[in-house]
């Protein structure tokens, strides 16, 4: 039994297409074993998995046409779904939600940029999306530092320009998602400025095998993969810099909140699952005489889950759908849709183990794994009082 | 008693109280053995080595089983000095001690046992020889609990000898892995009310017929068990109590120590923990103190955990005064396991995306001269902040969920 698709912003054929197709992929090929195996596995995700999802199309979702992209952020945002449902494990978030709309923009001749005097870069950020849209090469963005927390522009990792026009990159970077499996890591480094200014940042496609790069990678606790990187006296040539030097801030904080707005919808998918499982379970469990579902508070319950979601569900469409907005509505839809859909997410995955009682406390079936998913999501990309805060910083005053 | 003398009264029982809290905070602090402490301020689960090895300074020191009667080795203490050893228990970083041993089957035998039960069982208890497990839920009876089905047939073998066979399964059983015994709730009689075909047995988990499946908890290592009892032989002389009266006495079990239920001392650790974690650790170049969003949650966790003691208190000052307190108790185990799993919210919020880290060594072992150091340090709560809070959502589960607690008050204290 599943929930009614979400009536969503789109009508298009298209759309539609997708959304069947995913769906249908996630019910029969993404189950809870095939799901357990890959986590079990020492990359922690199947790379088949990876390669089915490049053959249909969903590592192209949103990427510019001339790099073999194809559909919007509203196309990815159906498979995010679809994803969030089957609780994937595999980096489709770090590489189609984060890493795509930032090389997408630092890629010359990107709409609105000024990239024209970058030089040898000219077609390195173009290439890097061309070939992760086939599935052969996995990317991943080393924006976050441990001082920083959630504020991705504090950033100490320092990039020096070297006599011979070459850079050196020396920091480090932690919770960098999918970071393990990545074959180039994007990494931001400070040119110039202060610890947490935004102005002086430049984004350095980096080899997984660069010199001086050490990688640790590790599971959340979620089962998405990450790493902790380390970078000394990492040596590169002057083409590894993407776009202009020092100014990469905005189109990084836009690629994060494509990444947050995906994020959210989701935990959408998630919490449809979590709902969909509960409301299963409380049917079928008898306890006195009587199925859970027979208690009227059980039932109450249900029905504020099902509010919750389909109001996380609102906001979190809302919050594509201005993905391409000005930076400061983009930045507004994606904080009220996490600043919603954190909260909401967690208090749904712990209904739902509650709700199921003591099974819901093992990792045996699936409810377990939704709600460290939906914990886990709402520290992921800003916490509630991360993007909170960022509403009341842009309120104008 | 005049209002001057009943002053002074108070005020030299608060001096005793004062110097018998040092006492106790000066032996946690000496005897607790290092190793098991920093493994319960870091969030590592203490082994079955480390328990051994506190109990075994407690059960020297005369302490391990302060609630029972002088002669199997409790301590005569007042119900104040009861609260505060406790407190200073857990404020010191003891780990739990076996609840399910000195609180439970311990207690049990005490009013239920025969003498020969007695004088086997508890000695082994006290001397940290035995360690219990609890063999209640079944797959299909959890909440609903009279309606278990492992199923118990008294026999008689050739040589006159009595037993009973024992067929069914348990499961949620913490600590079955490290039990040498485990005390049973099984079905002896089929043709009466649920509640009156139930008996209480103690089953070696030695017997041939008894094995382990370990339940890997949602925080990723194995934290309970199911228990499989496949026609497991035991002797007559282990049932407690009459045949078909293990009902009466599980239920007799939820009057011991209900005000612990609150888990007073466990969330003012907790809350220490979550202060020192407030004032150390940094965001946006300022302690989180200096937060108005973490400073806000943090007093409110306070106000409440304040409240909760307060309310403790008054039920404790109640009892003192001779009232027998009733099922409106229930009312702690329900604000105090909420109250757990917000603190441990918050203390993720607080530790940050750090705690989305996994780390399964972390949770078992401290770290040591031959772990290899990681890329990037993090707070030392960090490692186990996320599935220690993930642990507290079984609070408000096992039991007696909730639910079951709002029923129990509706229907026993409100009379609806």
């Amino acid at each position: 039994m599943t929930t009614a698709p979400t009536p969503t912003v789109d009508s298009d054929d298209h759309q539609a297409m997708l959304r069947d197709a995913a769906q249908r992929y996630v019910e029969r090929d993404y189950t809870f074993e095939s799901r357990q195996a890959a986590l079990a596995s020492p990359e922690g995700f199947s790379g088949e998995r990876w390669q089915a999802f490049a053959d249909m199309g969903w590592l192209a979702l949103g990427l510019p046409e001339d790099c073999g992209g194809f559909g919007d952020a509203i196309d990815a945002a159906i498979v995010a779904q679809a994803l969030g449902r089957a609780m994937a494990l595999e980096p489709w978030l770090a590489n189609v939600g984060l890493c795509a709309p930032l090389l997408a923009a630092l890629r010359p001749g990107a709409s609105g940029s000024a990239l024209a005097a970058t030089g040898g870069a000219a077609d390195r950020a173009a290439d890097l999306l061309t070939r992760m849209a086939t599935g052969e090469h996995r990317l991943a963005l080393g924006s976050w530092e441990p001082q920083g927390r959630y504020d991705a522009f504090d950033v100490r990792t320092r990039a020096t320009l070297m006599a011979d026009g070459g850079w050196r990159l020396d920091g480090a970077k932690t919770l960098v998602l999918g970071g393990a499996a990545a074959d180039t890591l994007l990494i931001v480094a400070r040119e110039s400025g202060q610890p947490r200014d935004t102005e002086g940042l430049s984004v350095f496609a980096v080899p997984a095998n660069a010199a001086g790069l050490r990688r640790r990678g590790y599971p959340s606790y979620d089962g998405r993969q990450t790493a902790d990187l380390r970078l000394e006296a990492v040596a590169l040539p002057a083409s590894a810099r993407l776009g202009l030097g020092g100014a990469a801030w905005p189109a990084i904080e836009a690629a994060i909140d494509h990444a947050t707005a995906l994020a959210c919808i989701e935990a959408v998918g998630t919490m449809q699952r979590v709902l969909d499982t509960t409301r299963d379970y409380t049917q079928q469990r008898r306890q006195f005489g009587k199925t859970l579902a027979a208690n009227q508070v059980i039932r109450h319950r249900l029905v504020d889950l099902f509010v919750a979601i389909e109001q996380a569900g609102a906001i979190s469409e809302a919050a594509v759908a201005r993905l391409s907005d000005s930076p400061g509505e983009r930045r507004r839809a994606v904080s009220l849709a996490k600043a919603f859909v954190s909260p909401a997410a967690r208090r749904c995955g712990e209904e739902g183990v509650q709700l199921h009682g003591a099974i819901g406390m093992t990792k045996e079936v699936a409810i377990g794994h939704a709600a460290t998913r939906l914990a886990g999501l709402s520290n992921l990309l800003g916490d509630e009082a991360w993007h909170l805060e960022r509403l009341e910083a842009d309120r104008p005053r | 008693m005049s209002a001057a003398t009943h002053s002074e009264n108070t005020r030299s029982s608060a001096a005793t109280l004062d110097q018998f809290r040092a006492e106790v905070r000066a032996f946690v602090a000496e005897r607790l053995p290092e190793q098991v402490r920093e493994k319960v301020r870091l969030g590592v689960e203490p082994n079955k080595a480390d328990m051994i090895a506190w109990e075994s300074e407690l059960r020297d020191r005369g302490w391990l089983v302060p609630h029972w009667p002088l002669e199997w080795g409790g301590t005569g203490w007042s119900p104040a000095q009861r609260a505060v050893f406790q407190e200073e228990m857990v404020l010191g970083h003891s780990p739990e001690l076996g609840g399910i041993t000195f609180e439970m089957i311990g207690p049990v035998l005490l009013r239920y046992g025969t003498e020969a039960q007695k004088n086997f069982f508890l000695p082994k208890m006290t001397g940290v020889e035995h360690f219990w497990c609890q063999g209640y839920s079944e797959p299909e009876s959890g909440s609903d609990l009279a309606s278990l089905r492992t199923r118990a047939v008294r026999t008689r073998d050739a040589d006159g000898s009595e037993h009973y066979v024992v067929q069914g399964s348990k499961i949620w059983t913490s600590g079955a892995q490290y039990a040498d015994w485990i005390f049973c709730l099984v079905r002896t009689n089929t043709e009466v009310r649920q509640q009156e075909g139930i008996s209480f047995l103690l089953i070696d988990m030695t017997s041939p017929g008894v094995s382990l499946r370990p339940i890997v908890g949602i925080h990723g290592w194995p934290l309970f068990n199911q228990v499989y009892l496949d026609n497991v032989k035991v002797p007559i002389t282990n049932l407690v109590g009459e045949e078909n009266q293990g009902w009466t006495i599980a239920k007799s079990l939820l009057e011991f120590e209900r005000l612990n239920l609150a888990r007073v001392a466990e969330n003012r650790r907790r809350l220490a923990k979550l202060r020192s974690i407030g004032e150390t650790v940094e965001e946006a170049g300022v302690t989180l103190f200096e937060r108005p969003w973490f400073r806000r949650r943090f007093s409110e966790l306070e106000v409440r955990l304040e409240t909760l003691a307060a309310t403790v208190l008054r039920f404790r000052v109640r009892a003192q005064s001779g009232e027998r307190l009733g099922p409106e108790t229930g009312m702690l185990k329900l604000v105090g396991s909420q109250l757990i799993q917000d603190i441990a919210v918050l203390t993720v919020d607080a530790l940050g995306p750090q705690t989305l880290a996994w780390d399964r060594e972390a949770h078992f072992e401290l770290p040591g001269p031959d772990t290899e150091p990681p890329l990037i340090e993090r707070h030392p709560y960090a490692p186990t902040a996320s599935s220690r809070r993930f642990v507290t959502r079984g609070y408000t589960i096992a039991g007696g969920s909730s639910e079951i607690q709002h029923e129990l008050l509706a229907k026993q204290v409100l009379g609806l």
